[in-house]
């Protein structure tokens, strides 16, 4: 392990404490579906809430996957459970549309290179610079085409959405994205 | 004591619906009304009948006008009669209806006790699955030329040391997505505030490959129930095998459609979740479902 890999996850490590137990880094309201595509509005939220950026745009298809990538946070060597899951909006696509083909949300929140969606915590300077060089690898893999739930980081990512004739995200209803520090992802409406 | 009462109310039941069949339903009353028309009917052949025998006995004559006054005659002794017994056939209406409002109500004290029954045995349904579990492991066998080739192994709780049934993928890409549909309970009724997650992985697709062109997977047992969810007697508490089956088995149901779960009243949440992870020759990994809420994909070394 190379210096810089040690201090990012000295660094990661003391990300945990400034994560709550669930966080809502994005909502989500249907516009439409018509002519077989669905048409979206996302807003991306920082850690207090604030609206970092809103997309507003159609995919084709009739199941929507708002995508998610979550990066293991932990204070023991590596192999050990995570102790808390960074949440960094990734991507969305639909049951016509591959994943590779999808749309990234990656330059929606990126505030100077550090991504918006994690500010609203007091970050220490070294833990900014961690959270940043995380957010610019997975970036960089996604720009190149590349997954970027990197197995060997025990990072994976956890695509939410709808199915067909079971359950669907109504016209018109804000839902929320939630996601637990200590791992996992739900959609409830946003009541 | 229990066999009397309830013998006592299948028959309190039988009399009730067979009243509210006789005087509310349309078939049932043109039977009624048929019934008192036959009965009028015969009563009034009998008594011209006997009129026309008594007539030809004493050598006269008995002609149609004769016929339909002693028939017009007997139609007013019968309604005569009739308005004698208004009481009594008032009291009888009477009667009928608080037979039927007493069925109605010993059925509502019984459907009231089938349902606190119904929500104590999903609650200890719910109860022996309120842990994190893991669903599938997934070792990678190769990568090459676009395509991911991929053990999927489910396991059974039964017997939860190896796996009860495994499957082969071969499927172009680079991440390999495991597909759930999620069913949260928190807040509801049967979870009694608890977070109370299952999940049911039904498809593999991959960054490449749309959920739609993926492939199915057969985790499932031969009624339906995901292997995962199986639990020998033995791991069971508050409830049986047969009732934890039967009860899970409509848990399933009720997540197979959103309107079914909401209306049972039994779900916070249902949605679905693809979790994926780059494919990687030899790296190996398993799928969790996490009661806090959601699945989750683990190192197969991290526990």
């Amino acid at each position: 392990m190379s210096s810089s890999q040690k201090e990012r996850i000295a660094y990661l490590e003391g990300a945990a404490s400034n994560l709550k137990a669930q966080t809502v880094p994005l909502k989500f309201m249907v516009l439409s579906r018509d002519g077989g595509a669905i048409k979206a509005r996302i807003k991306l939220l920082d850690l207090s809430g604030q609206e970092v950026a809103v997309i507003e745009k159609s995919w084709p298809g009739r199941e929507l996957y708002i995508d998610m990538l979550l990066e293991p946070v932990r204070t023991l060597r590596q192999g050990q459970a995570a102790d808390a899951w960074l949440a960094f909006p990734y991507r969305v696509f639909t049951d016509e549309v591959s994943a590779a083909s999808g749309s990234l949300l990656f330059d929606a929140y990126d505030t100077g290179g550090f991504p918006g969606v994690l500010e609203g915590a007091p970050w220490s300077s070294g833990e900014r610079k961690a959270l940043a060089a995380a957010f610019a690898d997975a970036r960089r893999k996604a720009a190149a085409g590349l997954p970027a739930a990197d197995a060997s980081k025990g990072v994976f990512g956890s695509a939410a959405h709808e199915v067909s004739g079971i359950s669907s995200f109504e016209v018109g209803i804000v839902y929320k994205l939630i996601c637990r520090a200590k791992g996992g992802i739900e959609i409830a409406e946003d009541n | 004591m229990d066999d009397k009462f309830a013998a006592l109310k299948g028959m309190l039941y039988g009399l009730a619906d067979a009243a509210t069949f006789l005087f509310t339903k349309p078939l049932g009353l043109s039977i009624l009304v048929a019934v008192l028309l036959l009965g009028a009917g015969t009563r009034l052949w009998t008594v011209v009948s006997g009129r026309r025998l008594a007539a030809k006995a004493a050598g006269e004559e008995f002609g149609l006008g004769s016929a339909a006054g002693a028939a017009l005659r007997e139609l007013v002794s019968l309604g005569v009669r009739a308005g004698g017994v208004l009481p009594a056939i008032a009291g009888l209406a009477v009667a009928l209806a608080l037979l039927v409002g007493v069925a109605d109500a010993t059925r509502a004290v019984d459907d009231y006790v089938a349902g606190q029954k119904r929500i104590a045995e999903l609650s200890a349904t719910v109860r022996n699955l309120d842990r994190r579990y893991k669903a599938i492991d997934v070792s990678v066998e190769d990568v090459t030329d676009g395509r991911i080739k991929a053990t999927l192994s489910f396991y059974d709780y039964r017997d939860p040391k190896s796996p009860a049934k495994t499957q082969g993928v071969d499927i172009a890409g680079k991440e390999l997505f495991v597909d759930a549909i999620v069913c949260n309970f928190d807040f509801s009724e049967i979870a009694s505030g608890k977070a109370v997650n299952l999940a049911i992985p039904y498809r593999v697709f991959s960054d490449e490959v749309s959920e739609s062109q993926g492939i199915a997977l057969g985790l499932f047992d031969d009624k339906g129930i995901p292997l995962m969810y199986s639990r020998s007697a033995d791991e069971l508490y508050g409830i049986g095998p047969e009732v934890y089956g039967a009860r899970l088995a409509e848990l399933m149901a009720s997540m197979r459609t959103d309107e079914a779960a909401r209306g049972a009243g039994i779900a916070r949440s249902l949605y679905g979740d693809a979790v994926h992870r780059e494919a990687k020759k030899g790296d190996s990994f398993s799928v969790w479902v996490e009661q806090t809420g959601g699945i989750t994909i683990k190192d197969a070394d991290s526990f």
